[in-house]
């Protein structure tokens, strides 16, 4: 089985643009096992991969390298706390925090600690790098921005609401969702607020940013399309429960995952619904995009794969039940995690 | 002195009586095993409270009923801090919500959340009571470091979506990370059993529970229960604070009664359960405690207030019975065979079929350990409709 050894999944959802299209869905009309792996402990976050090595945090508070080809570990990096952040590769460097409140950046070949900064709690957040910053929400309540070659804080803004959500960063501005339900917009250079839009519940959700729209889901039921410039309400669309999951964008289309354990399909300029389908019970990992599919994990009947079109169901594996975890779709391969610590390599 | 009690099938006096009521309903009845003995070990040393179960106000239950508290499925936040303060003012008999607080915690003490996340997202302890629970236990002068919300499940507080739902400094602490973690459990404390002939006998207590928290404030749903009946204040407890209590159960038999009482009466948590808060603003009437089918989960609105979790209990079997009759489902009490199915989806889908037969007497047995008020008559149940 040849891999893609130099393809690059590098953030949660694959890559800045939040679309999980990076990746392809392999060509295959069925998937065989290639090989598995237990980790210690659960997966709550989402695999990387890059030039061969497929990055993958666990609440065994380890980061672990795990070369694609054999599917053994090539390192861990051991930190003192559990780990429910989804890492971030920039350059030679694995960005990612645990719970403990601290955050690390580790050489991605050795696995050996280059620096590491303290926040006040648990970050879950994954960290999002622009030139030379490193930004990254903590439960502390604070977003901070810390030098990405030293660790060293740069700024940080007191938000006063525990921050969950990973960063997008569009232009000069810095959004992301916090526990008091309001979305933010920060400068990224000082830190300033430069708006902030309520929501009626907490946010867990990560936002993506396309054509000037901030997309993000809400507990409150509601995915959210804000203006980018303002934090004005575009429009709103109500699903039957919270929604913890992050939209993935293709064309002008926003996939979102529900509470409800739905995945919808919404039209970007509109938000109006193009198609919804039940997947599960309840669905909180996020979508990613492959062309002309749409892929996910759900709490607990595995991996779906869909027409994104359509919503029509492709293929579907009963392995890989997720709370955070995204597959990572590789060309002739797609890696999978899951809650009970395995993972899966299907090709 | 280490307190040990071997508890026999003695104290069953209370299943016999129940199933002379179930025997008056002419329902065909099987014969049922006697639980084995259980032995209970509490921490060594430890001086049980006045405080504890069941508590300040034997007998008494202030329910609150309020039609706006939950409105298509979204619970009102202000509606509900109605509620609360006015069920803690009217159990405690104090003028303000902040002196009837101070009645059960203290500036020093530290103060466990038990949450019910077992069948979230579809109905779990309401993050909107759980932040009123935290405003309350900060206005007594407990700081945010000192409130931990808890559960055995870690993977159920994250679905729930309870980090990204309360303030900022509060610990939300899970339990158990993955299968047959014992590592968040205290080896002191336990109760002891051999119900299906299983290898480890033993159910250990949550060391946040032994070790860290001196107060715990418990906030169960009101749902039915596959095994027990329903599960409320005594259940949640229990269950939620002992691992390894599956075992109690093995279709279509189960030891929930007594299992649930006697785990409750282990010290510390008995003591330490100072107060019980009932959500009732969804109440899931079949397929609990994990079922996800709104058509199951009724938005009656209702906060039951407390320190005597019998009591509530009770309170919280009639509604659910009622509800029961009449939705024409199965009664709780029932114990005819021909009910009884071994698929699981059927059961979660089918009203009329049971996984296993039921256990509701266990709040009884649970009041005949001492742990409250058993008999619905002798219950002072107060209640406040505001809306």
């Amino acid at each position: 089985m040849q891999h893609l050894e130099n393809s690059c999944w590098v953030t949660l959802l694959s890559n800045a643009g939040r679309t999980g299209g990076q990746g392809q869905w392999p060509s295959q009309s069925s998937l065989g096992l290639l090989w598995q792996l237990r980790l210690p402990d659960s997966v709550r976050t989402s695999p990387l991969l890059a030039d061969g090595l497929l990055y993958v945090t666990s609440l065994d508070g380890a980061l672990h390298a795990i070369r694609i080809d054999n599917g053994r570990e090539a390192w861990k990096f051991q930190t003192g706390a559990r780990i429910h952040c989804t890492p971030a590769l920039c350059g030679s460097s694995i960005l990612f925090g645990n719970d403990s409140g601290m955050v690390y950046a580790v050489d991605r070949q050795e696995g050996k600690k280059r620096w590491e900064a303290a926040t006040g709690a648990e970050v879950w957040a994954s960290p999002t790098v622009l030139g030379e910053t490193a930004f990254v929400g903590s439960a502390d309540g604070h977003f901070y921005g810390f030098d990405l070659a030293s660790g060293k804080l740069r700024w940080e803004r007191q938000i006063g609401a525990r921050i969950y959500s990973t960063a997008y960063l569009a232009g000069e501005s810095v959004y992301f969702g916090a526990s008091d339900g309001k979305v933010y917009c920060l400068n990224q250079n000082s830190g300033q607020v430069l708006w902030s839009t309520p929501t009626a519940n907490g946010i867990e959700s990560s936002p993506a940013v396309v054509g000037g729209t901030v997309l993000i889901g809400s507990e409150d039921f509601c995915l959210y399309a804000l203006e980018a410039a303002t934090g004005k309400i575009r429009w709103k669309y109500a699903t039957g429960l919270g929604i913890a999951s992050s939209p993935a964008v293709g064309g002008n289309t926003v996939f979102v995952g529900s509470k409800d354990g739905l995945l919808y399909a919404l039209d970007i300029p509109t938000g109006h619904l193009n198609w919804k389908v039940r997947l599960d019970q309840v669905i909180t990992a996020s979508p990613v995009i492959a062309g002309p599919v749409v892929c996910i994990q759900s709490c607990a009947r595995g991996v779906h794969t869909l027409e994104a079109r359509t919503g029509r169901q492709l293929w579907h594996a009963r392995l890989g039940s997720s709370i955070q975890s995204c597959p990572v779709l590789a060309g002739n391969a797609v890696y999978v995690a899951d809650q009970q610590g395995m993972i899966y390599a299907l090709g | 002195m280490q307190r040990r009690t071997f508890v026999t099938s003695a104290i069953l006096g209370s299943a016999r009586l129940y199933l002379e009521h179930a025997l008056g309903q002419g329902v065909e009845q099987v014969s049922l095993p006697q639980p084995p003995p259980i032995l209970r070990h509490g921490l060594p040393g430890y001086q049980p409270s006045r405080e504890g179960m069941p508590g300040l106000y034997p007998g008494r239950v202030v329910e609150l009923q309020d039609s706006r508290a939950i409105k298509d499925n979204h619970v009102s936040q202000p509606i509900v801090r109605r509620m609360l303060e006015q069920g803690m003012k009217e159990l405690t008999g104090e003028s303000s919500a902040v002196r009837a607080w101070q009645q059960f915690v203290t500036a020093d003490d530290v103060v466990g959340v038990k949450i019910n996340p077992s069948g979230a997202p579809a109905c779990c302890s309401s993050p909107e009571l759980v932040r009123e629970v935290i405003s309350g236990l900060k206005s007594a002068g407990v700081p945010d470091r000192n409130i931990v919300i808890y559960d055995r499940y870690s993977n159920e507080i994250q679905l729930g979506g309870y980090h990204a739902l309360l303030p900022v400094g509060i610990r939300i602490e899970g339990i158990e990370h993955r299968a047959f973690d014992l590592s968040g459990y205290d080896m002191n404390v336990y109760c002891q059993a051999c119900f299906f002939g299983e290898w480890e006998t033993r159910s250990y207590l949550v060391r946040v529970v032994s070790q860290t928290v001196t107060k715990i404030i418990n906030l169960p749903t009101m749902k039915d229960h596959s095994a027990a009946g329903v599960t409320g204040c005594l259940k949640n407890l229990g269950y939620g604070s002992f691992n390894n209590v599956a075992r109690s159960h093995q279709a279509p038999i189960t030891f929930t009664d007594p299992l649930i009482g006697m785990l409750c009466s282990v010290e510390p948590l008995r003591s330490k359960a100072v107060l019980h808060i009932m959500d009732g603003m969804r109440q899931v009437w079949h397929g609990g405690p994990m079922t996800q089918l709104q058509s199951f989960i009724a938005q009656p609105g209702i906060l039951l207030v407390g320190t005597d979790p019998v009591a509530m209990d009770t309170i919280e079997l009639d509604t659910i019975a009622k509800k029961r009759e009449l939705e024409g489902a199965l009664s709780l009490w029932d114990r005819n065979p021909a009910n009884i199915t071994k698929d699981w989806r059927e059961f979660y889908h089918n009203p009329h079929k049971n996984l296993l037969f039921r256990q509701p007497a266990h709040i009884q047995q649970a009041g005949q350990l001492g742990l409250g008020v058993w008999d619905l008559k002798k219950i002072d149940r107060r209640t406040i409709k505001l809306g």
